[in-house]
């Protein structure tokens, strides 16, 4: 039997032996500062990545069946409340890319590049190299839904800058200037942004220094004037969606710092900001959807422009069993007014990885990384990146599915 | 930061660094995680360091801790079942010898990582550090008794986990527990 002081004394063992070698590591405080910084970037890759990423859900939550190898285990555990909801039965091909945008740009979070690509295929018709110095992993973009104007945020440190992209010629020309807009504060970082239908305002997600706050920030494209709603509560926004002609902004709030775990407390989730009343709090309006709705975790959401629906990533976190098969997460539409799930756009389902360095089952709920301006197009990534076309899906190539990448069409 | 206060922070560094960052690998599990960890309490501190300069270990420590957990709960990349396949080649020989599984370091290792955050940061405090329950307690901001407890409760997860494999991974990770 094994005592409580054996398995301290092999637990002593094995941090020494993990963590001995590290702490010969001489950590420069001097790049502690800038390093932040690059810190910041990361969080927002990982956040960029999130929104292209593996996910999965808590390994708690789960138990691998183990009386049967995966390929024979029984599938089919009851979906979620949010994805209670019929699968869209999609319609025919042709039909499902009526009204589909004709090209989406990609800023690489690798590489300081944009590129134009064409909406049917995935081929690329244009890469536009990125200023000089710029963190890519820190770019974001935004369309405006007229298939020529796009708008990107780029991080050149310590400031992130706002540029103007026009595509024409058939996606084979693109130019870049940079918009006459202020500056976000040094330090600060866009974790999303988006272009009013009518071309005129730009929000901002803010994300502060230190990437405990944040702000939610419009911005006129012709006077550049700024408006700023933020909050003392700790806590950070993104996935920004247009609604009401310009009049209403969706966004999706997490929480941060001491309360953010309680789901009692929480205010994580997608609210609707009214940007023509007065008042500088973003929770002034009302929170469509919780982040957490039973055992289901909203990762991402968005509000469709006719503000009547809202296209949300859910991962379903309340199966006791993963199988193959399992249905763990999807894209869900659900009603902006009930919050009720309408229709599983996309059902994603638990997978095996017999990777001997790391096995297991992986959850790769599809992520929501752009919505057309109808939100009946939208780019997501899980298993595969591609489109979905009032859900029907089809893979893009040569993006892989967890690369770290913003898009927009 | 003023310059004196700047002088104490770099010395803080360059006495406790490489030490945070041993605590940092073993409470994020990866060395990538572990540095931005390190970079994030470190500008916390000392951004607070008229409130951190007393105690600097412990008040880094704490908020290492509650980064960790913050990235817990917002990560959004997640492995399933790790623990599962890792502990599934046990045969009912070695699960009986736990004695001997147990000197598989490597799977200890893992079996710590689905831990909550609070439980993994008391073990390593108190058997990496070698730190007192009083110390733990206080570098955690709890209470002695939650110490106890959550010393208690990985112990008996672990050893759980070495016996029976994917039962410890029920009900682990999403339950934060906190002081």
């Amino acid at each position: 039997m094994l005592t409580d002081h054996d398995l301290q004394t092999e637990l002593a063992a094995a941090f020494r032996e993990q963590a001995d070698p590290v702490t010969a590591v001489a950590v420069d405080s001097a790049g502690i500062f800038r390093r932040a910084v690059r810190s910041r970037r990361r969080r927002v890759a990982v956040r960029a990545a999130s929104m292209l990423a593996v996910v999965a859900v808590a390994a708690g939550a789960f138990v691998v069946s183990r009386a049967l190898p995966p390929e024979l285990s029984s599938a089919g555990q009851p979906p979620g409340l949010l994805l209670d909801a019929a699968v869209a039965a999609p319609p025919p091909a042709r039909a499902a890319v009526s009204g589909m945008p004709r090209y989406y740009v990609t800023a690489d979070h690798g590489r300081a590049v944009a590129e134009v690509r064409d909406s049917a295929s995935g081929k690329t018709l244009n890469v536009v190299p990125l200023p000089g110095g710029i963190d890519p992993k820190l770019s974001q973009v935004a369309a405006a839904g007229n298939d020529h104007t796009f708008v990107l945020a780029l991080f050149t440190f310590p400031r992130t800058r706002f540029y103007l992209m026009q595509v024409a010629a058939e996606g084979r020309s693109a130019r870049l200037v940079s918009l006459a807009i202020p500056p976000l504060p040094a330090g600060a970082a866009a974790d999303a942004i988006a272009v009013s239908a009518d071309g005129r305002k730009l929000a901002v997600a803010v994300q502060f220094r230190g990437g405990q706050r944040g702000a939610v920030e419009v911005v006129s494209l012709a006077t550049g004037a700024v408006r700023k709603w933020a909050t003392s509560q700790a806590g950070v926004p993104w996935d920004l969606s247009w609604a009401d002609g310009g009049r209403e902004l969706g966004f999706f709030w997490q929480d941060a710092g001491p309360g953010r775990g309680s789901e009692r407390t929480s205010r994580s989730g997608l609210w609707l900001l009214n940007t023509t009343a007065p008042g500088d709090n973003p929770m002034a309006g009302r929170r469509i959807l919780p982040a957490h709705v039973g055992s289901d975790t909203v990762q991402s959401a968005v509000l469709t422009s006719d503000g009547s629906t809202v296209i949300a990533s859910v991962v379903y976190d309340g199966v006791d069993h993963v199988n193959r098969g399992t249905v763990v997460g999807g894209l869900v539409e659900l009603s902006a007014r009930t919050g009720r799930p309408l229709r599983t756009l996309l059902a994603e389902r638990a997978a095996h990885s017999a990777d001997p360095g790391n096995p297991g089952w992986y959850i790769t709920p599809p992520v929501l990384v752009a919505a057309d301006t109808t939100a009946n197009h939208l780019l997501v990534s899980g298993d595969r990146f591609g489109r979905l076309d009032h859900g029907r899906f089809t893979a893009l190539p040569a993006v892989a599915p967890h690369s770290a990448i913003a898009a927009a069409w | 930061m003023a310059g004196a206060d700047e002088a104490e922070f770099e010395a803080y560094v360059a006495r406790d660094g490489g030490r945070l960052l041993g605590f940092a690998v073993l409470l994020a599990g990866d060395r990538q995680d572990a540095e931005d960890l390190v970079q994030l309490a470190l500008l916390r501190s000392a951004g607070r360091w008229s409130a951190a300069r007393q105690h600097p270990e412990a008040y880094t420590r704490t908020v290492l801790v509650n980064l960790a957990r913050d990235r817990w709960r917002v990560r959004r990349r997640r492995h399933l079942e790790t623990l599962a396949a890792d502990l599934a080649p046990l045969s009912p020989a070695a699960a009986g010898d736990t004695a001997a599984a147990v000197l598989d370091r490597q799977l200890l290792l893992r079996a710590c990582r689905v831990l909550p955050v609070q439980q993994r940061a008391v073990l390593v405090l108190r058997f990496w550090e070698d730190r007192s329950v009083q110390e733990t307690a206080a570098v955690l901001g709890c209470t002695e008794g939650t110490v106890k407890s959550h010393t208690h409760r990985a112990l008996a997860r672990l050893r759980l986990a070495l016996q029976d494999g994917p039962a410890l991974v029920a009900g682990t990770e999403q339950k934060e527990a906190s002081c």
